[in-house]
């Protein structure tokens, strides 16, 4: 029954745009404390589980992302959602995401072994691994390379503002105490993705309106026969990427996407509604949303700010996550492994009879959807520093986004840029102070070596790409010249 | 196959403006980096390196992009380009930037004006009143609809919600104490 | 015409009633909330079995022959803090969740929730060594809604002369003091080193090459570092990470040497096997970690503690602040709450605001001369 609860409760706090993982678990928090330990626990579970949920019906309905892994879901579900297919574009997340949990679930039972593998990342294994995510924005930067750039330059400078941790001086903080804490992510996310598109739609001469062509909620076999290779990829990544400490994951959907954008026949259709963009990272946030638990039931690290809430929901009711849990508690650990099970179930259930009412959300007149997606945007921005900043942010980023989109600058890659940014730069001081200082040790392991060379890899398969492009345009025009003088 | 290009366009452009203030805008925050410091007394890595590395190419592309302007990338015109389903219309709806007209400015121009009033009221006279009246002024203003029906019913699914979001714990202001009112805590 | 007019209106009156059906979901959706969360509650009532047992606003009280459940009497300066507050309190911790401050301020809020029957709402905002929780609580209504967590001696920063911080004794309203702890030296559970005296000896052969994880410049684990260098001679690395679970990480994955933390946040993983304590930075042995010595009785007297104590903004009402003082330290006083505590490895020290004013200003002597120079 908690397990339901939790899930309910976490869909319906994960609907609300801004509200991420991490905020519902801790609010929801005060109702775990009143249950024994490991109906607690359970249900904390849940409402985590069910709130990623929350967040994916946002993006692919409204292309609002409900938190930050949820964007790289925005870019093809929304898209889905204009082709009318919107129903298709929840089912696939729900499918998907049941078919990563139960993967990860699975890989829970070796958490163990797993854990000792995580740990023994290095500050510069994750800076290489860093730095081969942000090539991954080449795959996002559309048909300008130098707008597309520009983007993720923009992303990146955002996650610099604030305190340094090194040194404890600000940065681009203009002397204002809100800005010492950097800038609120999710409020420039909401802003650049979902309210520029609101604002552009508004101005539009003709505003767009899906209520006629909702399309069907079922999914058809074929829908399942071009997913599946999707769902598994986007579960290893995100499964992979939830071990890394530290890891945002945002970054997981984003490799997710781009991974099948790559390996697709068809990455022309990419941007446009194809069911992988949303399958993959879908699946990836998922599974990553379970390989989190890993670090924290086996070692007693949080790997995020969820799991660090989580950590503090065990401690206070006298459980000690780590190595002794599975021994002392077995009852807590595999209560919770079977209830991730559960809750992987129960989630399936309750959302794939809702979708249809969740898509019905589209038949609402487009400028009264827009009046309430406005005012659930500001709710949402408010609520992440109890501030009206964080809705100053909120719109300065949508006009930003607004005035960029109308010159095609892509925001996709400044939605991986904004998350990655402070992981790239922590990882990379970090890792010079472990080796005192010496640049040389960036290339002394092998780990992040193999990263280097897979950058150097997607890199060179890009430029080739691109090379191959411009000489054909330039046959087409010679041809064309030709052709016109005859 | 044909290739397409856009029609040549003035030389003070949109595109061209928009890389202009975004060169002194990177221009300026690289200044800022380098006076942070690239790097600190023992040779690590200082506060300005990082953002340095990033506003300095930033500042590049600001200047390709001004000279490029609002020239497009030649698209390839393929047939095997078009999506199993998507007739060309549906394409271009995804595609298109659309053009806003005066009518289109004047209605962003309301949805600025109500969420100044919005920013104004929140705190001051709390979520509830505050959301009512930007929800209402917006429905007024860039809405077609104006059934008596359609109002109250926007209004009531966001006060439900704004409710909801209060009794589950989530701090939103009130000071005239209407959750308390409305039967809340 | 009249049936495209008829089309129309029943276009209008179709969407209408699409509207009002979100709305009734919205409705539903609102109550199940509700609904589930007075379950929760009302699940805890249960039978009242021991006096003085609390649940919710109610506590078990002898009437006549029978236990009843009756509303917990509340002072007067509480009961108009609570109202002026909607019943939902916030208290900001400026550090990151899971960390030994916030278990210390998650379990504290339990408590005031009982005590109160308000809503606690917990949230962290973690950075610049805790001061960024302070801006913010110093910014707040002056009503007392909002308090924050002041930790000494990381708050004592603003001595630093580069520091950034804004704050200083006089501009924050303290409330008190309810938990202590001391930090300790860890290694590797396979480190090679077993006392302090292995550590110090090998980090003065080995000169800036021994690593100790840092919470960054200003941090308390920052002045320790310091004193501990000065005192020893000697010279090591330190490493910033971001956190007490990034130390953890970083230790475990043995990418520092040593890290020195609050024994709250350290006890797992030494009950876990995963860490050796060295010596416990306190001029006594901690009851939690009874047979590790003290660095002072190791022959290296610095002492790092940490005092964790709730404070809000000035220019709330003083008979306010003195009623939820009053409030803490009868929480502090609680049995129930100092056994919950012991559990946590947290030490329940309880100090009022002009006793903690006392320690602070005593602090500041002690470490001005350290923190100026980190």
């Amino acid at each position: 029954m908690w397990a339901v609860i939790g899930c309910g409760l976490g869909m319906i706090t994960g609907v609300l745009p801004g509200f991420g993982p991490a905020a519902a678990t801790g609010l929801l928090l005060p109702f775990a404390f009143v249950l024994p330990p490991a109906a607690s626990i359970v249900m904390l579970a849940c409402i985590y589980y069910g709130s990623m949920y929350g967040g994916t019906i946002t993006s692919v309905l409204l292309n609002v992302p409900g938190e930050a892994s949820s964007v790289a879901t925005c870019i093809d579900g929304y898209a889905m959602t204009k082709r009318g297919m919107a129903g298709k574009a929840l089912a696939i997340s729900a499918v998907g995401s049941f078919i990563a949990g139960v993967i990860a679930v699975f890989g829970l039972i070796f958490s163990q072994k797993i854990a000792a593998f995580a740990i023994s990342f290095t500050y510069l294994d994750v800076f290489g691994f860093s730095l081969l995510a942000l090539t991954l924005v080449v795959g996002l930067t559309g048909d300008s390379m130098i707008k597309g750039l520009i983007s993720a330059c923009l992303g990146l400078f955002i996650g610099m503002v604030g305190l340094d941790i090194y040194t404890g001086g600000p940065r681009f903080t203009m002397g204002l105490d809100q800005l010492q804490e950097g800038l609120p992510f999710i409020a420039i996310i909401m802003g650049i993705f979902g309210l520029s598109e609101i604002l552009e739609s508004i101005g539009g001469k003709k505003q767009p309106d899906y209520s006629g062509n909702i399309g069907s909620t079922l999914l058809k076999w074929q829908d399942f026969k071009d997913s599946i290779g999707s769902i598994l990829r986007g579960t290893g990544i995100g499964f992979f990427f939830g071990l890394l400490p530290g890891s945002p994951a945002a970054a997981s959907s984003f490799a997710a996407y781009t991974v099948e954008k790559r390996v697709s026949k068809t990455p022309e259709k990419f941007g446009k509604g194809a069911i992988q963009g949303v399958a993959g990272p879908e699946s990836a946030n998922n599974a990553l949303g379970i390989s989190n638990f890993i670090p924290l039931l086996a070692l007693g690290i949080p790997s995020s700010a969820t799991m660090a809430i989580l950590l503090a929901a065990f401690t206070i009711n006298g459980l000690t996550p780590g190595p002794l849990l599975f021994t002392n508690n077995p009852e807590i650990a595999w209560g919770l492994i079977a209830s991730l099970a559960l809750a992987n179930v129960i989630l399936l259930v309750m959302a794939l009879p809702l979708v249809r009412m969740w898509v019905s959300i589209l038949k609402i007149p487009t400028m009264i959807l827009y009046t309430i997606t406005l005012s659930f945007m500001s709710i949402g921005a408010y609520v992440i520093d109890g501030s009206m900043f964080s809705v100053l942010v909120l719109w300065i980023a949508g006009i930003v986004g607004f005035t960029l989109r109308r010159f095609g600058v892509p925001m996709a890659p400044a939605a991986l840029t904004i998350v990655l940014g402070p992981m790239l730069e922590k990882s990379f001081r970090t890792a010079l102070q472990v080796n005192y200082g010496e640049f040389s040790s960036l290339f002394s392991s092998s780990r992040a070596n193999i990263a280097y060379g897979l950058i150097v890899v997607v890199l060179a398969t890009k430029m080739i790409s691109s090379i191959r492009k411009s000489n054909k345009v330039r046959k087409m025009k010679s041809s064309e010249a030709i052709s016109g003088s005859k | 196959m044909q290739t397409t290009n856009d029609a040549p366009s003035k030389f003070l452009n949109g595109n061209r403006i928009t890389a202009f203030v975004l060169l002194l805008v990177s221009g300026n925050l690289l200044n800022f980096s380098l006076r942070y410091g690239l790097f600190l007394e023992d040779g690590a890595p200082g506060p300005g390196l990082f953002p340095a590395l990033i506003t300095g190419p930033l500042v590049g592309l600001c200047i390709a992009w001004l000279i490029i302007g609002d020239r497009g990338v030649p698209k390839l015109e393929n047939e095997s380009n078009e999506i199993d389903d998507l007739t060309a219309e549906i394409e271009a709806k995804l595609d298109e930037i659309q053009e806003i007209d005066s009518d289109g400015k004047k209605r962003i121009g309301w949805v600025f004006f109500w969420t100044i009033i919005m920013f104004a009221t929140f705190e001051r006279l709390g979520s509830i009143i505050s959301l009512s009246i930007y929800a209402t002024g917006l429905l007024f203003s860039i809405s077609n609809i104006k059934s008596w029906k359609a109002i109250p019913s926007t209004l009531l699914m966001i006060l439900l919600v704004t409710f909801g979001a209060i009794k589950i714990g989530v701090t939103l202001p009130d000071p005239f104490n209407l959750f308390r009112i409305f039967g809340g805590q | 015409m009249d049936n495209n007019r008829n089309g129309a209106v029943l276009m209008n009156r179709n969407k209408s009633v699409q509207i009002a059906a979100v709305a009734v979901t919205a409705l539903v959706l609102s109550l199940t909330t509700t609904t589930s969360a007075s379950a929760a509650t009302a699940k805890v009532n249960g039978a009242c079995k021991t006096v003085g047992q609390k649940s919710g606003s109610l506590t078990c009280t002898q009437s006549g022959t029978k236990k009843v459940w009756k509303t917990t009497v509340v002072p007067a300066a509480i009961k108009s803090w609570l109202k002026d507050c909607n019943n939902q309190l916030s208290v900001v911790i400026g550090y990151g969740a899971g960390g030994a401050t916030d278990i210390w301020a998650r379990l504290l809020a339990k408590y005031i929730e009982t005590e109160t029957g308000a809503k606690v709402n917990v949230t962290n905002t973690p950075g610049a060594g805790g001061s960024l929780g302070i801006n913010k609580v110093m910014s707040s209504k002056r009503n007392a809604c909002t308090m924050g967590n002041v930790n000494l001696p990381s708050a004592l920063q603003y001595l630093r002369p580069t520091s950034s911080v804004t704050y200083s004794k006089e501009s924050l309203n303290l409330i008190a003091t309810t938990g202590f702890s001391a930090n300790v030296i860890v290694v590797h559970a396979d480190s090679k080193y077993n006392t302090a005296k292995d550590l110090v000896d090998d980090m003065k052969a080995n000169a800036g090459r021994i690593k100790a994880g840092s919470d960054g410049p200003g941090s308390d684990d920052a002045i320790a570092y310091y004193d501990l260098a000065q005192k020893t001679g000697t010279t090591f690395t330190q490493v910033v990470t971001d956190g007490s679970a990034a130390k953890v990480a970083a230790l475990l994955s043995k990418q520092i040497d040593f890290f020195g933390g609050s024994i709250t946040g350290v006890k797992a993983n030494i009950d876990n096997k995963q860490f050796k304590a060295l010596c416990v930075f306190s001029d006594v042995k901690s009851k939690f970690l009874p047979t590790t010595p003290t660095c002072k009785e190791a022959g290296y007297d610095v002492i790092s503690t940490n005092m964790w104590s709730l404070f809000t903004s000035q220019g709330t009402l003083e008979s306010r602040r003195q009623a939820i003082e009053n409030l803490l330290l009868k929480i502090a006083a609680d049995k129930t709450y100092i056994a919950d505590n012991d559990k946590l490895a947290i030490e329940v020290r309880p100090f009022t605001s002009d006793a903690l004013s006392e320690e602070w200003t005593r602090q500041a002597v002690l470490y001005k001369s350290i923190i100026s120079k980190i």
